[in-house]
């Protein structure tokens, strides 16, 4: 029989003996004559939800966090299952930007060695274990004492169900100790502006409105949560011509910020300060400046730049620099008439923020005194992030028991007698407040994978509670909003009043400001010490995604390491090499740390920088034993000082570019002074952007005319390169990263990257570089199979079953954007890891060719069902500074095409005459005149 | 062959002078058994110019075309793609793939040709039954008459070669008279 | 001291000739046996790697992305270059009517054939889906997908099918004759076996003047083939557009070099066989002499085009030709191997012209290994170099092989030792028949007497 006959389906699903007996029984019924073809027999092959198409995504509303302030994102969800993390378009602090950790967090659900319930003392318990030793019988001793003996430690976090619990928790138990964790939180902000307003605010710099703006060592454009904004408005003062921004900064280490900047002075991060008081020395009578101020000569002409542009010019101070510094860069403000224009306060959105919450000392004489009988950590990892000096782990110990709520066993958990796991931000719900205040709802993507809770979740257990998520954030909503919880969900977000408060300068604190700084200017041979946040790992929350840890660096395409940052001059100095591990110890102290060296030209002398972040002890097998923990070091505020010395041994790290230099004299990356452009605007050298002649009539791109033909182009202008691009087209491709070893083999696979390159005077130049889809492919000539040919709208296909992986391709291919299976490199991932697969995109094996497709899935799709928000690559779409448009050349209105029409589009290597689709704007930029004369074309 | 008489001699001289006088004598179905190949025996044998060169041609030239053929119907017939911006028939890229199927053809019809040609492989023949044959192929010389030759006559030809004093004149194959 | 420009010493009967020379294997000594285990064991090594290659992945190699091809490729063309010798004598010398060419013909073409067997070894295992080879080849398949005839690789598939298979014809045609003679001088079982090869060869005249335009024939081919084959491996490199490839020097540069490295191989092999199974009467000085001379020639040939290619470099004024010849070449992290190259294939053959050191076999022998060296050496050096610093310096790297990448090398060293000396215990290795034809064409017929 055949199998068309429906009576087959279910039998198909039976097994060997059923399916004897069934067929018997079949015939048997045939002989009968009886119909089989008996509709109600049949047994539907799934059962699918109402509201789930299979192969058609979902999108809904939700937000990350980036220091507790939330950042509006849209999820793609299909057939129920997260897929990819886009920006919110209409959320102000993202606008439809993305960062690299935002765009990896998928990755991280899927984790392996998440806890999957919780533990005691390492070993697996059920919840109802938990709460027979947590539940209301066991906390009633705390009713009793008011709560004496009960401490939390939270991250600083805007929540506003947080808010409720804690209140309602401070209300049962008043005695209680809650400590947000102050490392992590932008106290010398809150300091700074309380010494030059007299109240802690948080600052709003509006780049959209100023025409100049200087950042103190301060990586704004990328880090931090305004980032994104912040961009977006910097990215649309880039484009060439009248009204373009003026950008300086001054800081010790090469942040994206700085090389995306006109002006960039290498500035040790001690001498921020005297810089500072400088500045404002220069722009308002009575303020003497200091001694040995760097850049005296620049300074005076920025303060000059300053000066003619009062109330349309902003001062930025970066995380890291003490209090002092952000007070002086208040009062630079409030002198330069910005406040309430391009520099706004408002009162932060983080709870209880500048608070004694922040100061842990209480807890810790409690702790100390062993008066802390349960001491409660929540989505924290003080035991290998917090500064030494606080001896956490020490005192944690000291505590009768300890409770660590955690996505994975890491150095907390680990040490905490009960280990409960912590929910993914994608399984959470949740009502965040957006760095300018704006209510950002979040809501679950997917069922919890694992058996976990939340801060809010733990302190209701704790109050004996066990309340819906979401009726809370229900709850949290209607407190705020009119509209309704829905319409919240769906949105996103609702628009907050405006808490924008225009504070009174105090410009009697100069006087201790001065002093501060001027005890600020040390002159021992110690290195200044700027200890960052990885831009991928974090403190090391983001430890375990190996996407991230093979993004490569900004400032050194270093993966899966951190390093000491030197000056090259230094290190030529001190005798160093690349590699050469040196010890770092502390001035004054007896913490030292040993890790490896790297020498980044354009880093100010004497500092050494490092990141934070690695050399995780405990947590999944990915962060474990990558890299070198440098929390040793770790101050609670100001610039550690350092002394450095050779050890004699080395280190391998493993970079993804070892040539920064442009070494032929060949303009592969383009970049001019605003003068320079407007005299020359093709920017193009004699001899180039022609194709050299062919032998053979082809025809010019040899496609159908009613095709598509599509291109991309880049703005170099706009480029800051951090790298968000990177992971999403790794998110969206099902790009695997392949480790430490085999990128030190150069075979790391991303489709997309970021060269990094040294122009003229030395100055840094970021370059995404992808398949440039060449209408006159060399790749495509030399494959011996057909495996990769053109297709008729202009896409550089490759089909990967085609492939029988000679490489000759990878060899023609003049920019090298080809990558290679050289293993399998997806084999044996267990099943929820495979989940994070895009099922748009083949996982493909070893053996084979691939490379960047223009996301060809996503071009089907518009085609068949049209794309809403318009189609755009993912990398595109991530790009918090929009410098990627893309789309049908054939159209002239469409921006790609009135981009690729602009007199500085070129393209990389024309001269080969593989008339490449994806053309590069060169990068323009508006330098001080007064400053710096500079020679035409870089 | 399949059957006639041999004459055995020690030097190639001798055995191309008794070659000439068979001939003279109107013989014409002569060969001859040589340690190594000798043009001065096939002139004097008179043999035919062999016609292999016109079989090495054909197969050269049926291979060639089969070659081109088949590149040009499946790259621009059957299944054309736009591969680099190539023009629709790039015969230039054609040119060494039919140049080497040529060669190939050429090469096995040649070797084919060869074996057809000399009616080998045979690993029997009734001249290795005659014994000491196997020095034809070391230091002996060898002229043979078929017995299909016109002018053939057991006796009389046997006395023709004895005149031309070779080391011994033997009879081979099937039923070989005294 | 003998007659240096004797081709055949003494004068020996054919009798003589066949009997000493016809299987000359057969009677060799100790270091036969040692040199078989030696080579056999490499070639399980071979075995080996290869079967890890396959089960594991390309990754075990040192290949990375730029350097997408290394040691294989440039043992691929070293190995097939190493055959060009083999044809050259054989065919072109025989079209040249040059009768030295007789006694070492059947050595070079042996070497021929196997230096193509290894060499068919490293395309197939570059792949990185190795078993999916036959895709390069024309067949309807259910994807309705042909191969991409404009791919210099489906051509190499075409040229080293070709030149294998003529050059096992040519060779065996060659043998016939010989299996013939070892046949009728044999007894037992080795007699039954020449017989069945020797396919009832009985030296007809017929038969010979069939044989003898059959190899003027093959000759005829296998001589533009030998010019083709090499010009196709060097489309490989000069059809795409990496500085360092992209060049119309090329072809005759690639079939030039190939032919120096197979003389060099040649002498490597024909110096101690001569020693070891005593063929001094056969392959005299003479022989050696003008192998030699052919070597210093050739030599020259590739020392014209090491400098003409930075000289069209410096003219085109293309930057990254310029970079590629004038800077990263000779300066650049593989300079030891530009400078060793250039070393072995254009200074040391220089020592040619000294007739004192043509005529010392030893020396030439040490020569031969040196000049090996350093076409190995530059093949490795036009592969590597030429990707590992092209276009954009973002994607400049260094390649470093893996041990399976040598032992890869060392494998198909081995394993070509192996059918060599198998052919040369086994096989007619001394061609008798065409000799003892010279023999007669040379010297004045007659009964054989002894004397000088």
């Amino acid at each position: 029989m055949s199998h068309d006959d429906p009576s087959w389906v279910p039998a198909a699903s039976l097994g060997r003996r059923s399916f004897l007996g069934a067929s018997a029984g079949t015939l048997g019924a045939l002989a009968a004559g009886c119909d089989l073809h008996r509709p109600e027999e049949l047994v539907p092959y799934v059962r699918r939800p109402p509201e789930v198409v299979p192969g058609v995504s979902d999108w809904y509303a939700t937000a990350a966090l980036r220091g507790g302030y939330a950042i509006g994102l849209l999820a793609e969800s299909r057939e129920g299952r997260p897929l990819k993390i886009e920006g919110h378009p209409e959320h102000p602090m993202s606008r439809g930007g993305t960062g690299p950790r935002e765009q990896a967090s998928v990755l991280t659900l899927y984790d392996r060695d998440r806890l999957e319930a919780p533990r005691e003392d390492g070993t697996a318990r059920s919840w109802a274990a938990f709460a027979r030793s947590f539940g209301p019988r066991s906390v009633r001793p705390f009713v009793g004492r008011r709560g004496e003996g009960l401490a939390l430690w939270l991250p600083p976090s805007s929540s506003a169900v947080l808010a409720r619990r804690l209140a309602a928790l401070r209300e049962r138990y008043p005695r209680a100790t809650i400590v947000f964790d102050p490392t992590s939180a932008p106290t010398p902000r809150w300091e700074g502006t309380r010494r030059a307003f007299g109240r802690p605010l948080d600052v709003q710099i509006d780049l959209a409105r100023a025409d100049r703006a200087v950042f103190l060592d301060a990586d704004a454009l990328v880090e931090g949560p305004a980032a994104l904004a912040l961009a977006r408005d910097w990215a649309h003062r880039r484009t060439p011509g009248e009204g373009m921004l003026r950008t300086y900064a001054f800081e010790g280490a090469v942040t994206s910020t700085g090389v995306s900047a006109d002006h960039r002075l290498p500035t040790p991060p001690g001498a921020i300060g005297r810089l500072a008081l400088a500045l404002l020395a220069a722009l308002r009578d009575g303020v003497s400046p200091p001694e040995g101020v760097p850049h005296a000569e620049a300074v005076r002409a920025v303060a000059r730049d300053l000066d003619a542009h009062r109330g349309r010019s902003a001062v930025v101070a970066g995380e890291r620099q003490p209090a002092a510094v952000h007070a002086l860069a208040a009062l630079l403000n409030a002198t330069l008439g910005n406040v309430g224009r391009t520099v706004r306060y408002r009162e932060s959105a983080l709870l209880e923020a500048a608070s004694g919450a922040f100061d842990p000392s209480r807890l810790f004489d409690a702790l100390d005194a062993d008066a802390i009988d349960t001491l409660v950590i929540a989505d924290a990892n003080p035991v290998y992030a917090a500064p030494p000096s606080f001896r956490f782990a020490e005192r944690a110990a000291r505590a009768t028991r300890t409770v660590a709520c955690a996505a994975f066993a890491n150095e907390t958990a680990a040490s905490a007698d009960w280990a409960l796991p912590s929910l993914h931000p994608l399984e959470r719900w949740g009502l965040h407040h957006a760095h300018d205040g704006t209510p950002t709802a979040r809501q679950p993507l997917i069922e919890p994978l694992v058996d976990g809770t939340t801060p809010e979740g733990l302190i209701a257990r704790l109050l004996g509670e066990d309340p819906s998520p979401r009726e809370a954030v229900a709850a949290a909503v209607a407190e705020r909003a009119d509209a309704s919880l829905d319409e919240v969900l769906s949105r996103g977000f609702f628009a907050a009043a405006d808490e924008t408060v225009t504070p009174r300068p105090r410009f009697d604190e100069l006087p201790s400001l001065a002093e501060e700084i001027a005890a600020e200017a040390r002159a021992d041979d110690a290195l200044a010490l700027d200890l960052r946040p990885d831009a991928r790992v974090g403190e090391g929350e983001d430890a375990e995604n190996a996407w991230l840890q093979e993004l490569p660096e900004a400032s050194t395409q270093l993966v899966w390491d951190n390093a000491a940052l030197l000056a090259p001059a230094e290190m030529a100095r001190l005798g160093l090499r690349d590699g050469d591990v040196v010890a770092l110890a502390l001035a004054g102290g007896d913490a030292s740390v040993r890790l490896p060296v790297l020498g980044v030209t354009g880093q100010a002398e004497g500092t050494v920088v490092a990141w934070l972040g690695f050399g995780r002890r405990r947590g999944g097998r990915v962060a474990r034993r990558v890299g070198v923990d440098v929390t040793p070091l770790r101050t609670v505020t100001g610039v550690p000082r350092v002394h450095l010395e050779a050890t004699g041994e080395r280190r391998d790290l493993a970079r993804t570019q070892h040539h920064h230099r442009l070494e032929h004299d060949e303009p592969i990356y383009r970049r001019a002074d605003l003068e320079a452009w407007r005299a020359n605007p093709r920017l193009a050298p004699a001899g180039h952007e022609t194709p050299p002649p062919s032998l053979h009539e082809a025809p010019d791109d040899g496609e159908p005319s009613d095709a598509a033909r599509w291109a991309m182009a880049i703005d170099l202008s706009r480029c800051t390169g951090c790298k968000a691009c990177v992971i999403a087209c790794q998110a969206e491709n099902d790009v695997p990263a392949v480790g430490k070893t085999q990128v030190a083999l150069g075979r790391e696979m991303h489709w997309l990257r970021i060269d990094r390159y040294l122009t003229e005077g030395d100055e840094v130049g970021f370059q995404p570089m992808l398949c440039q889809h060449c209408e006159h492919a060399p790749c495509e000539y030399v494959c011996p199979t057909n495996a990769t040919v053109h297709s008729p709208d202009g896409l550089n296909v490759m089909a990967y079953n085609r492939c029988v992986g000679t490489r000759f391709c990878q060899n023609n291919c003049p920019y090298h954007v080809r990558r290679f299976n050289w293993f399998d490199y997806q084999r044996g991932r267990p099943a929820r890891e495979q989940l994070v697969h895009n099922p748009d995109v083949s996982v493909r094996g070893r053996g084979v060719m691939e490379k960047c497709t223009f996301c060809v899935q996503r071009i089907r799709r518009a085609e068949r069902y049209g794309e809403p928000g318009g189609l755009r690559t993912a990398c595109q779409q991530a790009c918090p500074s929009e410098a990627i448009a893309f789309g049908d050349r054939s159209d002239p209105s469409e921006p790609v095409s009135r981009w690729q029409r602009q007199p500085r589009a070129y393209s990389v290597l024309g001269e080969l005459g593989t008339r490449p689709r994806v053309q590069y704007l060169a990068r323009v930029d508006h330098p001080n005149p007064g400053l710096r004369e500079r020679d035409g074309e870089r | 062959m399949r059957r006639g008489l041999l004459a055995e001699y020690e030097s190639q001289g001798a055995l191309v002078e008794a070659a000439k006088t068979l001939r003279d004598a109107g013989y014409r179905r002569l060969d001859a058994l040589t340690p190594s190949p000798s043009d001065e025996v096939c002139d004097a044998l008179a043999l035919p110019r062999s016609r292999l060169p016109f079989v090495t041609g054909a197969g050269a030239a049926i291979g060639g075309a089969l070659a081109y053929l088949l590149l040009w119907w499946t790259q621009v017939v059957d299944y054309p793609l736009n591969v680099g911006g190539r023009p629709d028939h790039p015969w230039p890229a054609f040119v060494p793939l039919t140049f080497e199927t040529a060669v190939l053809f050429g090469g096995v019809a040649t070797f084919v040709g060869f074996f057809v040609a000399c009616g080998l492989p045979r690993l029997w023949h009734p001249l290795f039954e005659v014994d000491g044959i196997e020095r034809a192929s070391v230091d002996r010389f060898v002229l043979l008459v078929d017995a299909e030759d016109p002018r053939f006559e057991a006796t009389e030809t046997r006395a023709r070669l004895d005149e031309t004093a070779p080391r011994r004149v033997a009879s081979f194959g099937e039923g070989e008279g005294a | 001291m003998e007659n240096a420009e004797a081709l055949l010493l003494g004068r020996p009967s054919d009798r003589e000739l066949t009997e000493r020379f016809v299987t000359p294997g057969a009677r060799a000594g100790g270091w036969l046996r040692v040199g078989l285990w030696t080579c056999a064991g490499l070639t399980g090594l071979l075995v080996l790697s290869i079967a890890y290659t396959v089960l594991t992945g390309i990754g075990t190699w040192g290949d990375r992305i730029p350097i997408g091809w290394g040691f294989a490729i440039a043992n691929f063309v070293w190995w097939i270059g190493i055959g060009h010798a083999g044809t050259f004598i054989s065919a072109i010398l025989l079209l040249l009517e040059q009768p030295w060419r007789s006694s070492i013909n059947r050595i070079a073409e042996s070497m021929t054939l196997f230096a193509v067997v290894q060499a068919g070894l490293f395309p197939l295992l570059h792949l990185g889906r190795a078993w999916f080879f036959y895709w390069l080849v024309p067949y309807p398949s259910t994807m309705e997908v042909w191969p991409q005839f404009t791919s210099p690789l489906t051509w190499d598939v075409g040229a080293i099918t070709t030149y294998a298979t003529i050059s096992l014809l040519f060779w065996y045609l060659g043998l016939i004759p010989d299996l013939a003679k070892a046949r009728d001088t044999k007894t037992g079982r080795a007699r039954k076996v020449f017989a069945v090869f020797a396919m009832g060869w009985r030296g007809s005249a017929r038969h010979a003047r069939h044989l003898k335009i059959a190899q003027l024939m093959l000759a005829g081919l296998a001589t533009p083939l030998v010019i083709s084959v090499h010009t196709i491996v060097s489309f490989d490199f000069a059809v795409g557009v990496t500085p360092g490839w992209h060049s119309t020097v090329f072809p005759p540069y690639f079939v030039a070099g190939a032919i120096f490295s197979g003389f060099a191989m040649t002498l490597t092999l024909v110096v101690p066989l001569r020693r070891w199974l005593g063929l001094e009467a056969v392959i005299t000085r003479r022989h050696l002499d003008l192998l030699a001379k052919l070597t210093l020639a050739t030599s020259l040939i590739v020392a014209y085009a090491y400098v003409v290619e930075p000289f069209l470099a410096w003219l085109s004024g293309a930057h990254f030709e310029r970079h590629m010849y004038l800077e990263v070449r000779p300066f650049g992290p593989y300079a030891f191997l530009f400078w060793l190259t250039v070393a072995c294939n254009v200074a040391v053959p220089q020592a040619l012209w000294l007739r004192r050191v043509r005529h010392s076999p030893w020396v030439l022998f040490a020569l031969s290994i040196l000049i090996n060296v350093g076409m190995w050496v530059e093949r490795v050096m036009l592969v590597v170099t030429s990707q590992h610093r092209d276009f954009l310096p973002s994607s400049w790297d260094v390649y470093l092989p893996s041990w399976v990448d040598t032992s890869l090398f060392l494998g198909t060293l081995g394993f070509f030792g192996l059918l060599m000396l198998l052919t040369v215990r086994h096989l007619p290795i001394i061609p008798v028949t065409e000799i003892v034809e010279m023999k007669r064409e040379e010297l004045p017929d007659g009964p054989a007497e002894e004397g000088a």
